[in-house]
């Protein structure tokens, strides 16, 4: 602060010779005139005072027999005064002045919340359609319409605020209250078996049970009627539901030829893109390929992110060719081929067993897998209705047996 | 001794010291002698040399010697 003061009223280094240092050090003191960090280097003394001093040091200096041998002028005074002259320092400051108001006009950073059922991309690209995207000018973004337009596009919120903080925007939403899906209880329905299969388990929830455990049943097999008819003989339908577990075969085969079409890659080509307030510059030309990776760096101030950085994309390049596989490439692309095949099938059942064969067909790999398992087969059939039949659209009807 | 002897005097100097780096000296007189490596101030009833490296005397001014530089001994001169 106090170099500050110094520098707004201007101060000069000066160089006495000669003389009594002391007497010039106390001379100066009875006047009032204000030194600092002085020194003394042989018969010569060193100091600083204010450029309106200068005048009162005469006497001093020659009252104590020493001579002024410099003076070296500094401060605001003689700064602006040494560059007077020069349009470049003016139009500097001018283009500095402009290039601040500007940039203190726009969003250099767009916060966006994570929010529940909203993809935090999808969502920073509405945004940016409507306006709110780092470089925007903040006058031109209208809130209240930004607010609407985000309410009607994502059902899924409540409530959307975008609030604008210096050169941050940030954003919050509250999104509704997930309601639990409605069960359909009100359309009768079958349960009929999706899998050939030994039954092992039943969970009747409604319905007439038509099958025991240890059965073995086909598949399309009725398992659970949505049919139920009580002692004095009257029927109603009712929507059947329940899990009907079962032990099934799965098989599933691959082959792999020799010749096998593959996509092989060649060198990585990177190109970078600075990236200032919104625009961004590619330093190339775009690359036709796979995308292996790419990355984005940001200058931050503090915790912000600021809109200034560079963005870069590395692109594999990309050539269809055919290829001779061995044996052994053969057989691994054809079980993993097989394990795609069984992970999707069999997701929720408990594998119990599973047997591979392996074989050769005129220069192809072959591969079959057989795999036991016990899930859940049933399946639920809607049951085509006359208009006039009694239904029961609670699902409570009981099994004749239970009556 | 009377406790009023104890308390600092009126007009009498003080000398604050941060380590070997700084002393402040307050009712400074005047600089008796001024050399690179001593300093001798007038402090009124008594004079105080101050020995060191490189000492600056980085304000004197409303009656106050604040001295810098590397200070090796404060010796007191009647």
């Amino acid at each position: 602060m106090i170099r500050l003061f110094r520098f707004l009223r201007g101060y000069a280094v000066f160089c006495v010779g000669g003389g009594f240092a002391e007497r010039f050090l106390n001379l100066c003191r009875l006047r009032g005139i204000v030194l600092w960090d002085v020194k003394v280097d042989g018969d010569k003394l060193y100091g600083f005072t204010l450029i309106e001093n200068l005048p009162l040091l005469n006497d001093p200096v020659k009252n104590s027999g020493m001579e002024l041998l410099s003076v070296e002028k500094h401060g605001l005074r003689c700064f602006l005064k040494s560059h007077k002259r020069r349009a470049g320092v003016v139009a500097g400051l001018f283009v500095t002045a402009v290039c601040l108001f500007l940039l203190s006009q726009t969003v250099w950073d767009v916060v966006v919340p994570e929010i529940d059922g909203v993809n935090a991309e999808d969502f920073t690209e509405s945004l940016a359609d409507l306006g709110v995207k780092r470089g925007a000018f903040k006058r031109s973004i209208d809130i209240p319409e930004v607010q609407r337009q985000l309410l009607n596009e994502y059902a899924s919120l409540v409530w959307v605020s975008v609030n604008i903080f210096g050169s941050r925007v940030e954003v919050e939403a509250i999104p509704v209250e997930p309601e639990p899906e409605p069960v359909d209880l009100t359309t009768p329905t079958n349960v009929v078996a999706a899998k050939a299969g030994k039954i092992t388990l039943v969970e009747r929830g409604a319905g007439t049970q038509l099958v025991k455990i240890g059965a073995i049943v086909p598949r399309g097999e009725l398992l659970l009627a949505g049919v139920v008819t009580y002692r004095n003989g009257a029927e109603h339908l009712t929507h059947a539901h329940g899990h009907v577990f079962a032990e099934t075969e799965s098989a599933f085969s691959a082959r792999v030829p020799a010749a096998y079409q593959t996509t092989v890659t060649g060198a990585a080509r990177t190109v970078y893109c600075p990236y200032f307030f919104g625009l961004s510059l590619p330093l190339g030309p775009s690359r036709d390929g796979a995308l292996a990776s790419a990355g984005e760096w940001y200058a931050r101030g503090g915790d912000a992110v600021l809109p200034v950085g560079v963005q870069w994309q590395t692109v594999l390049e990309c050539a269809p060719v055919s290829v001779t596989l061995t044996p052994a490439e053969r057989l691994c692309l054809a079980l993993e081929n097989c394990a795609a095949q069984k992970r999707a099938e069999l997701q929720e059942a408990e594998i119990t067993e599973c047997r591979t064969a392996v074989r050769a067909e005129d220069g192809a790999t072959a591969v079959s897998v057989t795999a036991k398992a016990v899930e859940d087969i049933a399946l639920l059939v809607p049951i085509a209705v006359d208009p006039g039949t009694p239904t029961d659209p609670a699902g409570t009807a009981k099994s004749p047996t239970e009556n | 001794m009377k406790w009023k002897e104890l308390l600092p005097q009126p007009g009498a100097a003080s000398l604050e010291l941060y380590g070997n780096r700084r002393v402040i000296v307050s009712d400074c007189r005047s600089v008796d002698e001024y050399g690179e490596n001593s300093l001798l101030l007038d402090l009124g009833d008594i004079r105080a040399r101050i020995s060191g490296r490189g000492l600056t005397v980085a304000s004197f001014a409303f009656g106050q010697a604040d001295v810098t530089g590397e200070i090796v001994s404060v010796e007191f001169l009647n």
